[in-house]
């Protein structure tokens, strides 16, 4: 361990002193952590190597196919005559704008707009939601020959409701149709033709009962219908509860419409299932999304103990948003339990970055006693820096 | 070389690079995060191993990387001091001493030392590589990592002479 060009045969002292340094040993939690992550990444790995090869394989086989056929073509062709194949061959440039050339989309499956065609790539699991939900089939038109009675009811109802706006018992109104309807399908369907046509009063009125009595079965028409603002703000406490949990993710990213963004991440935030929780930790490692996790985690009953599992995740910066989101719900329960974890050493890290996001006294005055603790210092500079200043978590 | 032999080799130098990172930060947390950085480092960079240097030198560059572009995300490249050293100008610098742990004390030396230093330190004194062999790795001359080499150990008699005359230059 000497200096190489000093004094090469002689003991230094320094060496001795190099030799007996002391770091902290890794934990095994650590050890295992890493060693998860490595097996993920080579599985991650080896399935993406498998896709490409099977993508390969698909595109060689085309690519014959499209030669062998050409070939074939080339040889039984005979002048003056009109095979089949010439028939069924694709078309040729010059023909691309002649609409009948475009063969039709397959059954079951939707048109794509231009941009899909120019990249053919798979839609994203939230595009497929979002396309499932605008494509259902939205609740059939039937034209009344004669006013059913529910029908009649319904109109009254909206036109109380109408009239009144404010004072009107939108609860009790509903409850009374619901009680008196044949079946809540038929009385969904009435409202929701309700609230495509007519005055834009009589709309609204129809939305707001309809957000009381809209069951998952309606959920496609309600957002298509909450494609229009003013009915969204009435129809979004109907709608939240409804979706699953991609669909409200799809909808988070979907509407540039910062309330209803967060109404939908608050309903998101306080579902205790791990699929949400997974979905919540996502958006809360995406910048653009990251100050709504946040903010949402304050307003939702969060999940803490599924979100406190994630604290031993193999994923640093799933483990960080954890952290950051409890740090943002935290009460003072919370902040003695994360400083316990703090004192006994049990998940420091993360549990000091939950401290170092949340906004509240107890937590900053925790934060400037560890400050003046030997070891400690340095860690909650370096995650005080990472959590407040990093675009990503 | 075949995608299990690599995930294997990896898996065998986890213990060891984890220990290497854990002495360049000086903090098992921040350590694990670049091991977790240099990881998904390594599966992209699988093909550039071609055998010409040891699976480990190959790996502890990777991992060097990652650090430096902690210390340069972090900005706490520089640190003057380490962190919880007793004072040298206290009342007795060598009672001082006994009574911290002087190996904790050392390590947190090299783990304060400024980064090109402690790399060369690191890699010389804890991973035994030859000055060429640290060459290659920080992708330096072989001059200048006895140069600093030197500065480092000159560094670090200077500040263990307080606590532990023996080394003093």
């Amino acid at each position: 361990m000497n200096d190489p060009h000093q004094h090469p045969s002689e003991q230094d002292p320094l060496d001795d002193l190099l030799a007996g340094a002391r770091w902290p040993e890794p934990s095994p939690a650590s050890q295992r952590r890493l060693e998860q992550r490595w097996l993920h990444l080579a599985r991650q790995r080896r399935r993406r190597q498998r896709w490409a090869a099977a993508l390969a394989t698909a595109a060689g086989l085309l690519i014959a196919a499209g030669v062998a056929l050409q070939l074939t073509t080339d040889g039984t062709d005979q002048p003056g005559q009109t095979s089949e194949s010439i028939a069924t061959a694709p078309p040729r440039e010059s023909d691309d704008d002649d609409p009948t050339e475009n063969p039709p989309a397959p059954s079951g499956q939707q048109p794509q707009d231009p941009e899909e065609d120019a990249f053919v790539r798979e839609p994203t699991p939230l595009e497929a939601q979002l396309a499932r939900l605008a494509h259902q089939q939205p609740a059939p038109r039937k034209e009344a020959s004669q006013p059913d009675p529910l029908r009649r009811r319904i109109t009254e109802a909206i036109d109380r409701i109408a009239e009144r706006t404010d004072r009107a018992d939108i609860p009790a109104e509903a409850e009374k149709l619901v009680d008196r309807a044949p079946s809540k399908r038929q009385l969904q369907r009435h409202l929701i033709r309700s609230a495509r046509d007519g005055s834009d009063n009589r709309r609204l009125a129809a939305a707001r009962l309809l957000a009381e009595v809209a069951t998952e079965q309606a959920l496609p028409d309600l957002v298509k219908l909450a494609e229009e603002p003013a009915l969204r703000r009435v129809l979004l406490p109907a709608i939240g509860p409804l979706c699953n949990v991609e669909q409200l993710a799809a909808l988070i990213e979907r509407w540039d419409d910062e309330p209803a963004r967060r109404r939908l991440m608050i309903e998101l935030a306080g579902r205790d299932t791990r699929p949400a929780v997974e979905r919540l930790l996502a958006l809360a490692q995406d910048s653009r999304m990251r100050p709504l996790a946040l903010a949402a985690a304050e307003e939702a009953p969060l999940p803490l103990d599924r979100l406190l599992d994630y604290f031993d995740d193999p994923h640093v910066e799933k483990r960080l948003a954890a952290a950051c989101l409890i740090g943002r719900a935290a009460d003072l329960p919370t902040l003695r339990r994360l400083a316990r974890m703090i004192e006994r050493d049990e998940h420091r890290r993360p549990a000091i970055a939950a401290m170092v996001c949340s906004e509240n006294e107890q937590a900053a005055a925790f934060l400037n006693l560890l400050r003046k603790k030997r070891g400690l210092a340095s860690v909650v500079q370096s995650l005080e820096h990472r959590m407040k200043s990093k675009p990503r978590l | 070389m075949d995608r299990e032999t690599f995930n294997k080799l990896v898996l065998d130098q986890l213990p060891r690079m984890q220990q290497f990172a854990i002495r360049l930060t000086g903090d098992p947390d921040v350590a694990e995060e670049i091991m977790q950085e240099a990881m998904v480092r390594a599966t992209r960079r699988r093909r550039t191993f071609r055998g010409e240097s040891r699976f480990s030198t190959w790996l502890m560059r990777i991992v060097i990387n990652a650090f430096r572009d902690h210390l340069a995300a972090s900005r706490h490249a520089q640190s003057p001091l380490p962190e919880g050293l007793p004072d040298p100008r206290g009342d007795d610098p060598s009672r001082t001493a006994a009574a911290a742990d002087l190996g904790d004390m050392v390590a947190r030396m090299v783990s304060a030392l400024p980064p090109r230093q402690r790399e060369v330190l690191v890699l010389s004194a804890y991973e035994q590589l030859a000055p060429s062999e640290i060459g290659g790795v920080l992708g330096i001359t072989e001059q200048n990592v006895r140069t600093n080499l030197h500065h480092a150990r000159q560094r670090l008699r200077n500040q263990l002479a307080a606590y532990a005359p023996e080394v003093r230059p």
